[in-house]
């Protein structure tokens, strides 16, 4: 990263220092709402209702996040195994680790397979593969929502979390593209030598050109982990019956609305309990995601 | 003789085990693409042309769906899909057309570590880091009290309430997904304009040129590779984007903040199997609009781009 250059011309200090000030309001507006809601995270449900700004007393408060702890729960008919099951805070972080990680390792495992085929070996449909992968990051299908849910729930697949693991993955995708072009780098020496040495293919992907690529791999794979952990919507659509925190966080606000009887600053604090995991999560994986991400062109 | 037999055994043997290996770790990913990919997106051309009988039964219903589907559309200037339409291309040409500039501006900020930079790279993240139901969830609570907060400082006794009101509510949504929507560039633009090479800079303000100058014409054409895929990207997933309409109004979300994106979803999940025809209908026909539009936006951005032919080589 370049240091920072003073800003000579009468036109760079206008434009530069009026994009710091947009940058530093902007700034103080992402802050806004989590403050807004920690503050009333710690008010009564009185206090509340007769002044919803007023500042806070944390210490009082704090029994609201006893509170949203205990009331945080999920009660579902569980498709798979044909009963009601209520699910609290736990259950929920299990099923975060568990969906999130599997979906990560799918996403990048599966291209990794594509991209090194075709990254390092000639052979007939190679380029037809590529061009596949290209196309399909181009063209846009929209609307086929009613289709997969169709598909799954013909192939016994919808809401049964393991089925929904084993093939939540793909073949293609950015990952691919990132993945091609990096095992397309690497000497092609390594896999001629060992080849001479009567090393297998399996042998020279694995033990030779997979630990190269380990880096990459788990930098994908934390970048998966993080989307995955935060998406609710494979459990609104796909998984109903295994709810993630993310997914736990919409029914904790839908439910104590449609019910009424958790006091707003009770769901508040509710929130902020689920916003510390994912905090957790991001802080630990910053470092292997900012410094990876580049995005190169579409061509094909 | 012997030798010239042996070798093609053993060329014939090496290239099975090429074949068989190459098999065995294509197969999984491919027979996944056939099936989630290929065989989905033909059922829901097939499911666009069916619908269900009383009996939880799909039948060939012809062209009814499409049918159904133009009528609601040119009904009243005022149909549900007609609003979501506009409000779709209007969404994507507001978040594009403020946010690009936003973005470059803000990312050669970064970029060349201006005043507050480091703090600003972090706290720009805390969309990604709570993830999108928090934020909006904290955006949600925030909005509702905002007029309560503008009271209390003598700013307005009547704000309306953002997004319950509906002549409100689009750009509110609208806005809110700019808002939150600068980390995933910040992320990716600095880490591009850090891979030009240094000298190019140097020798550049060496010769007098102010950062603008940098910018417009050095930056700006060395990462039109980058501004190409999110362009591209953006455009094609204009009709299939749901916005954080999910998050703020589940499966409720009013006709005026309505995208045709979110239709698919809210007719789907909401009305179930009924409306799997209707909807998938409405899918082909958005995949048609976008796929051209797709395919032009990607042949304007290469015209741009002025080192096309050498990235070509």
């Amino acid at each position: 990263m370049k240091s920072g250059k003073k800003l000579s011309a009468l036109s760079d200090k206008i434009v530069f220092i009026t994009v710091g000030i947009v940058i530093l309001l902007y700034s103080i507006s992402l802050l806004i709402p989590i403050l807004v809601t920690i503050n009333t995270s710690f008010k009564d449900a009185y206090e509340y209702i007769i002044d919803p700004v007023k500042i806070s007393n944390p210490i009082k408060g704090f029994s609201n996040y006893i509170d949203a702890f205990k009331s945080i729960k999920y009660t579902v008919v569980n498709q798979t195994l044909g009963y009601e099951i209520t699910y609290g805070i736990g259950d929920m972080m299990i099923f975060s680790i568990v969906i999130a990680s599997v979906t990560a390792f799918m996403n990048v495992f599966l291209p990794s397979l594509t991209a090194y085929a075709i990254a390092r070996y000639d052979f007939w449909g190679k380029k037809i593969i590529y061009q596949i992968a290209i196309l399909t990051m181009i063209i846009p299908i929209i609307g086929n929502l009613a289709s997969s849910l169709s598909i799954r729930m013909q192939l016994g697949i919808y809401d049964n979390i393991i089925p929904y693991l084993l093939t939540c993955g793909s073949g293609f995708g950015f990952n691919f593209i990132l993945l091609h072009g990096a095992f397309k780098a690497l000497p092609k020496e390594y896999q001629e030598a060992a080849s001479m040495d009567g090393a297998g293919h399996f042998t020279i992907m694995f033990r030779i050109y997979y630990p190269m690529m380990l880096p990459l791999f788990f930098s994908l794979f934390v970048l998966g982990f993080v989307g995955a952990w935060n998406d609710y919507m494979v459990n609104v659509v796909y998984l109903p019956s295994y709810p993630t925190l993310a997914y736990g966080v919409y029914y904790f606000q839908q439910n104590s609305t449609l019910m009424g009887e958790i006091p707003e600053p009770t769901k508040q604090a509710g929130f902020i309990i689920m916003a510390i995991p994912t905090t957790i999560i991001w802080l630990v994986s910053q470092k292997f995601i900012v410094s990876k991400m580049t995005v190169g062109g579409l061509k094909g | 003789m012997e030798q010239a037999i042996v070798k093609p055994k053993k060329k014939k043997k090496k290239d099975i085990k090429k074949s068989l290996f190459l098999v065995t770790i294509l197969f999984y990913p491919l027979l996944l693409f056939v099936v989630f990919y290929v065989v989905v997106n033909f059922n829901s051309l097939l499911l666009s042309f069916q619908k269900l009988t009383p009996n939880y039964k799909f039948v060939f219903n012809g062209l009814e769906n499409y049918k159904r589907l133009f009528e609601d559309i040119f009904s009243s200037k005022d149909s549900l899909i007609l609003v979501s339409l506009k409000n779709s291309f209007l969404r994507f040409i507001i978040i594009t057309g403020l946010g690009m500039p936003l973005n470059i501006l803000f990312s050669y900020y970064v970029y060349r570590g201006f005043f507050g930079s480091k703090v600003f790279r972090v706290i720009v993240m805390i969309p990604t880091v709570l993830s999108s139901m928090l934020m909006a969830l904290f955006t949600q609570k925030f909005i509702y009290l905002l007029p309560n907060i503008l009271k209390a400082i003598g700013i307005s006794d009547s704000f309306p309430n953002l997004i319950t009101n509906q002549n409100t509510v689009f750009m509110t949504t609208t806005l809110y997904s700019l808002w939150v929507g600068f980390s995933m560039a910040l992320i990716v633009y600095p880490n591009q304009m850090v891979s030009i090479d240094d000298e190019i800079i140097e020798s550049a303000t060496l010769d007098g040129a102010t950062h603008l100058q940098i910018l417009w014409h050095i930056i700006i054409p060395l990462i039109v590779p980058t501004l190409t895929t999110f362009m591209v990207t953006g455009v094609a997933g204009i009709l299939g984007d749901i916005g954080p309409l999910y998050t703020f109004f589940g499966l409720d979300a009013s006709k005026q903040s309505s995208l045709i994106g979110y239709i698919i979803y809210q007719y789907t999940l909401k009305f179930g199997k009924a409306q799997y025809g209707y909807v998938s209908a409405l899918g082909t026909i958005a995949t048609v609009i976008a796929f051209p539009l797709t395919l032009l936006t990607k042949w304007i951005m290469e015209r741009f781009d002025p080192y096309e032919e050498r990235r070509k080589r």
